[in-house]
């Protein structure tokens, strides 16, 4: 008996070997690994790339990127993020200067027109019209949440007057909604004045049928913010949304829509988890956290998508991933760099490396004028070897020590590993080549010896003397980042026996309330692109009220409100972009010599996939695989 | 005495108490056999470059380098330290916590018992690891905080054996004629009931010594144990976690970095069960007598 | 017995309340900016915040009592409120994590008892001889392992190589099975749910993805019942009885089979009950690993980002579970061992 069990072991161990084939695993499914949590699927509320991944097979925008392709035998790179490149979707046509769509008055006000594609279904039977076009942009501005997208909408349409909804009502309405009646108690004689005088004019539909924009002042980007892959963009359907308990388009009712939840409950909103879009594929189901699954949309306005379902698995585990890649039981594999090497190489599986990218994570910010106030990471707060002042890096000496202290390539080489990667200089991503100056000269490079020169002028001389002590944080977890302080410490270390730096982890939640009270010296943190233009980057890297330039103390904000601000309005205030790019790289000039910032090295692009995927389409901006255009095949 | 010499006699235990003393060992011969790079931070791993690419051993690293090229044979044998220190300090505390609740709490009765014991029922209805990191993440990544975790949640098992166990002594004669002799209460538990009780308790921790390191990995592996690149067997582990499949065609191609720190954490613990386990075979009086 | 047991329902909200006020209280120690900072993992939502409106609106800077009586409130009006580290209400993640752990734990019962009865009486038969001493160093060094250690070197063998049992909870044709509209989803358990739906394949499949966790599981908990079943087989072997049996000349198995391991089964009884209730809050990492989406990985998560209400809410679950499995064990404990009388 024990016999027969042991040699059927042994035939299914060797029968088990021979099943490792070449044949196409499951040829009209696709099925991706990845981690990331998504949070919903309106697409009004989404600000996360994961939710925006999911939108944006599913639903569409007015107008759209053109991709390049990475196959198994071919890297086509052939995208572009330049307005003029972008194609209609469902638009019929791209909105121009030269075709008489994009107009400018004379008050210095522009419109936008888009002629609707006609004939388009979405999932759910409906038919798309203008009207729903109006009705998208209209119930995401209204729906404004907290920590929302909805900022670049209201941002452009308000003439750049605003970035909250609440502002907007404040000024039309004379009140303050923050402190006294909250927008939610509006009455409706209230919420029509607003509606009628300040939303419903922005976008309308014409007799001929088309949806015109209104923009008070040009805003150069508009387009690229509602093309394809923002999921702020993605289109609607009127009568639908309606009958999942949405804003009925009522002018005297919007405020029961207003911050569903607070911005703290996806489920708030009525489209936190049913999605209908006019896309390739619909949803079959979401099970948040686990996987969400697609299927093939027979009624697509375009041919439809080659593969019929696709999978998605959210797989945290790193060796389960990996092992059902490389058995062939996925198609699509997220890597993280580290562990490149892992599938690099093995048979059936094509890395394809140095693709673009578009972003500046991570990158360190100096913090001037710190928060002394229970700040355990300066030490004593004085002058001496035992910690740091308040003031200590408003001294520019000071921050180009620390500037010339990184070594970048080494950072390149060890982290960022087989993935590589490049350097950046300033708050513009090199993968905008027009408004990017790939001037050597203005560029950081290690040099100790320069660092000590910088770090004996610092405060005349001060810091030389009487030496520091301070802490640098990482989040916990985050590896790349504990290496950079690393660095750090130990090159800052060994130029002056009275230089210290300890390298601390803390969980994310302090390190983010430690950021937002300006205490730490020094705090490392990445920017994604919205959209691609270099306004998504100036903003948050160097504007005083920038998300992250905002918290780097008085000194350099009222630096940034001085010099940057006004250079920042000047290169939207022309739609030309020659114009721009010179505005642009005057930016990264001065700040190369403020050096307000440590400009880290940017990690290259790469993808992962199985031989026999073919047609994957490429553009930095997507947040995801596009899976209408993907096949399974081999040639 | 006679318990020790059994245990000798015992070839489990034997082999467990050797162990032991090899570890006992390496703890103090760690600045000999791994000087510390940094003078004040002993328990700081050092780090020869950044990849996080393990590499195989070598002259320079004899044991290879983990993930974020940390020396793994400074790890283990500093690590040796600071398994002695969260074994001996959680158990001890925990013990000794659960000591002094278990015993007032079987010795006064009554009120007090009752709140005492339904404290308890509260702790142990906590989720052990889920508790634990909850504590490490609010308190802080770092031994000391896990130590305090640890301790926290773990005294209620030897409340309610210490407990327990008293009250089944209380009544004994010997206990009884103590208490007719008008012992009290404090001396009646200190020098009567607690030495006869205390044995199971003895045992229990003997078993926790190693289960407490085996712990404190698990919260290293879900990223709430020591902080990175500290000298602890766990977080040593919890580097080998991406690794452990190895290259394609060769799958053991990182096999140091699995295979050093488990055999230090498992024979560690080995070693503690099997001393424990030698003990209690000894100690159970229904037992005795068997061999 | 009857009131035993309501006094021991009685003390059953004490407990649970007691376990949720402690993690309120661990909570004052943040920040009212990191109890936010759950809400903002991702740094664009940074933009155009302003944090302390927020923390006004929350209530994030009430005082403990005020912040425990508005969930407490709530609760009471089935609210269990939002977990944003599962992105749904913590009453949906419960349900759909909890007959996933479920699954898992009691799948895993079976050979951990079955298996730690087995070894335990044989060790304690064998006494003393060799095969007691692998017997048991085969368990110690189980337990002497980290899971994590235990659980990855088993995927690399086990599917890495030998492709048999892959990580997951189900393949692909079975979950579109689970998925679609002719399978009825009963209880969630996947394997159940099968056998309900008449579905061997589903069932096949389920199985095939449980061998894995649940032997990893078996592995690392055999000692403990391995102890418990050895220690009591030891003295029930040398109890009059037992003597009796023998000395009427009857099979040293049977006397064994019938008399011995019967008796001394009362002990491992107890243990394996609260071990299978403990399995649940154990089950952290082999959920991790293994890829399924059960209670223990939600509440590690949940624990990692502050996530308040989750915690809560599996404090709230986690608390009956413990509280009705002693309950059940002390009950059991005294319907087979008549020395036992609750008081």
């Amino acid at each position: 008996m024990k016999r027969i069990w042991l040699l059927s072991l042994a035939l299914v161990l060797v029968l088990s070997v021979f099943t490792l084939g070449q044949e196409i695993t499951n040829p009209d499914t696709i099925v991706r690994i990845e981690y990331g949590t998504i949070n919903t699927l309106d697409p009004a509320y989404s600000y996360d790339t994961s939710s925006g991944a999911v939108i944006f097979n599913i639903m569409e925008n007015l107008i759209m990127w053109p991709a390049g392709v990475v196959d198994a035998d071919e890297t086509d790179l052939s995208y572009s993020l330049a307005t003029a490149d972008l194609l209609p979707m469902l638009a019929t046509v791209t909105p121009l200067v030269d075709n008489g769509l994009i107009v400018t008055y004379p008050d210095g006000s522009i419109t936008y027109q888009f002629p609707i594609r006609k004939g388009v279904k979405f999932h759910e039977g409906g038919s798309l019209t203008p009207e729903d076009v109006e009705y998208t942009f209209e119930r995401g501005m209204l729906q404004d949440r907290d920590g929302g997208p909805q900022w670049m909408l209201i941002e452009p349409l308000s003439g750049s007057k605003y970035g909250r909804l609440y502002q907007w009502v404040n000024d039309v309405l004379g009140i303050d909604t923050e402190k006294g009646t909250l927008i939610e108690d509006l009455t409706p004689e209230q919420q029509t004045k607003f509606y009628n005088e300040a939303i419903d004019p922005l976008v309308e539909v014409t007799t001929t049928g088309d949806v015109v924009f209104h923009l008070a002042a040009p805003y150069p980007p508009f387009l690229t913010i509602l093309a394809h892959a923002g999921n702020w963009g993605a289109i609607l359907d009127k009568e639908w949304v309606i009958e999942q308990g949405g804003w009925d388009g009522a002018a005297d009712d919007w405020a029961a829509w207003y911050n569903p939840g607070g911005g703290q409950a996806a489920e708030a909103s009525e489209l936190y988890d049913v999605i209908n879009g006019t896309g390739p594929y619909m949803l079959d189901h979401w099970d948040p956290g686990v996987d969400v699954v697609y299927e093939r949309f027979d009624g697509y306005w375009r041919e439809p998508a080659a593969i019929k379902t696709v999978v998605n698995k959210k797989i945290q585990e790193w060796s389960a991933r990996l092992l059902l890649f490389g058995r062939g039981d996925a198609d699509i594999c997220s890597v993280d760099p580290q562990y490149l090497m892992q599938v690099m190489g093995q048979p059936g599986i094509v890395t394809t490396l140095n693709l673009p990218t578009l972003g500046l994570n991570p990158a360190g910010f100096f913090t001037s004028d710190l928060n002394l106030q229970g700040n355990d990471l300066v030490g004593s707060g004085k002058w001496a070897e035992d910690g740091i002042p308040s003031e200590f890096f408003n001294d520019l000496h000071l921050r180009k020590a620390f500037a010339y202290s990184f070594e970048y390539q080494t950072y390149i080489d060890e982290v960022l590993g087989l993935a590589g990667g490049y350097r950046t200089h300033g708050p513009v991503p090199k993968a905008f080549g027009w408004a990017y100056d790939d001037d050597p000269a203005i560029y950081y490079n290690f040099d100790i010896e320069k660092a000590t020169a910088e770090m004996k002028l610092a405060w005349d001389g001060k810091v030389w003397d009487s030496g520091f002590t301070f802490t640098l944080l990482y989040n916990e977890g985050n590896q790349g980042r504990k290496v950079i302080a690393e660095i750090l410490e130990k090159n800052i270390e060994s130029m002056n026996p009275k230089f210290h730096i300890d390298v601390r982890g803390v969980p994310w939640a302090s390190y983010l309330d430690r950021m937002v009270t300006e205490q730490m010296p020094l705090f490392v943190i990445g920017w994604l692109a919205d959209f691609p233009d270099p306004h998504n980057f100036v903003i948050p890297f160097a504007s005083s009220t920038g998300t992250f330039s905002g918290w780097q103390g008085k000194t350099l904000v009222a630096m940034f409100a001085e010099k940057y601000d006004p250079l920042i309005s000047a290169a939207m205030a022309t739609s030309v972009q020659a114009e721009r790019a010179v505005i642009y790289k005057q930016i990264e000039h001065i700040s190369y010599d403020d050096c307000y910032d440590l400009w880290l090295p940017q990690v290259n692009g790469y993808r992962v996939q199985r031989d026999w995927v073919q047609g994957y389409a490429f553009n930095p901006i997507f947040p995801d695989v596009y899976y209408y255009s993907v096949y399974k095949a081999y040639e | 005495m006679t318990t020790f010499l059994k245990l000798i006699k015992n070839p489990l235990g034997l082999i467990g108490l050797v162990l032991l003393v090899f570890f006992i060992v390496i703890g103090i011969l760690a600045p000999v056999l791994a000087p510390p790079a940094w003078e004040n931070e002993p328990y700081r791993i050092p780090r020869d470059g950044y990849s996080s690419v393990p590499k195989p051993p070598s002259p320079e690293h004899p044991f290879g380098t983990a993930e974020g090229q940390y020396d793994i044979y400074y790890g283990i044998v500093w690590g040796t330290r600071t398994a002695w220190t969260v074994s001996l300090i959680v158990v001890g505390i925990s013990a000794l916590v659960g000591i002094v609740i278990g015993s007032v709490a079987a010795f006064y009765g009554g009120v007090l018992d009752e709140v005492l014991m339904r404290i308890t029922d509260i702790f142990y209805a906590f989720p052990f690891l889920v508790g634990a990191m909850v504590l490490t993440t609010i308190l802080g990544r770092g031994l000391t905080n896990v130590m305090v975790a640890l301790v926290v949640l773990g005294w209620m098992g030897y409340a309610r054996l210490i407990r327990g166990d008293i009250l089944q002594i209380r009544e004994a004669d010997y206990v009884q004629a103590a208490r007719a002799a008008g012992a009290n209460s404090l001396r009646l538990i200190l020098r009567h009931i607690l030495p006869n009780a205390i044995w199971p308790v003895v045992v229990q921790g003997t078993m926790s010594m190693g289960s407490i390191v085996i712990t404190a990995a698990a919260l290293s592996f879900l990223g709430v144990g020591a902080p990175l690149g500290y000298a602890d067997w766990g977080q040593l582990i919890s580097y080998a976690r991406n690794w452990i499949l190895g290259l394609y065609g060769n799958p053991l191609a990182y096999w140091y970095v699995v295979i050093y720190p488990s055999i230090a954490i498992t024979l560690f613990c080995l070693s503690w069960n099997l001393v424990g386990d030698a003990l209690r075979d000894i100690l159970d009086p229904r037992l005795r007598g068997s061999r | 017995m009857l009131a035993y047991i309501i006094r021991r329902l009685l003390m059953l909200p004490v407990v649970v309340l007691g376990c949720i006020i402690l993690v309120f209280a661990v909570m004052q120690l943040l920040s009212p900016y990191e109890r936010l900072s759950i809400y903002c993992s991702n740094p664009a939502e940074l933009k155009n915040i302003d944090f302390d409106v927020l923390i006004e609106r929350y209530g994030l800077n009430d005082p403990i009592y005020s912040q425990f009586a508005d969930w407490f409130w709530n609760v009471m009006h089935g609210e269990l409120g939002w977990s944003q580290s599962a992105a749904r209400p913590v009453m949906g993640a419960f349900m759909r994590f909890m007959p996933v752990s479920a699954e898992l734990a009691l799948w895993s019962a079976l050979p951990i008892i079955l298996g730690g009865i087995w070894l335990g009486s044989l060790s304690a038969v064998k006494h003393n001889k060799p095969i007691d001493h692998i017997t048991r160093i085969f368990a110690i060094t189980g337990w002497s392992l980290p899971t994590f250690v235990a659980g990855l070197l088993g995927l690399f063998l086990f599917y890495g190589i030998l492709g048999w049992f892959p990580p997951g909870q189900l393949g692909l044709g079975a979950s579109a099975i689970v998925r679609s509209s002719q399978f009825v989803n009963y209880t969630g358990i996947i394997t159940l749910d099968a056998v309900l739906n008449w579905n061997w394949y589903v069932f096949g499949d389920a199985l095939r993805h449980l061998v894995l966790p649940v032997f990893t599981l078996a592995y690392v908990s055999w000692a403990l019942l391995l102890r418990v079943t050895r220690a009591s087989m030891l003295e029930t072997l040398r109890q009059d009885y037992v003597t009796t049996a023998r000395a009427k000349g009857l099979e040293e198995k049977v006397v064994i089979k019938k008399h011995a391991r019967r008796n001394a089964l009362i002990p491992t009884i107890t243990i394996a009950g609260v071990t299978v209730a403990f399995l649940f809050n154990g089950l952290v990492i082999t959920e991790t690993i293994f890829d399924f989406h059960g209670l223990g990985r939600w509440a590690a998560r949940a624990a990692q980002t502050f996530d308040l209400p989750a915690l809560l809410g599996y404090l709230l679950f986690n608390g009956v579970l413990i509280v009705f499995a002693n309950l059940i064990v002390d009950v059991m404990y005294a319907y087979i061992d008549p020395r036992v009388r609750l008081e």
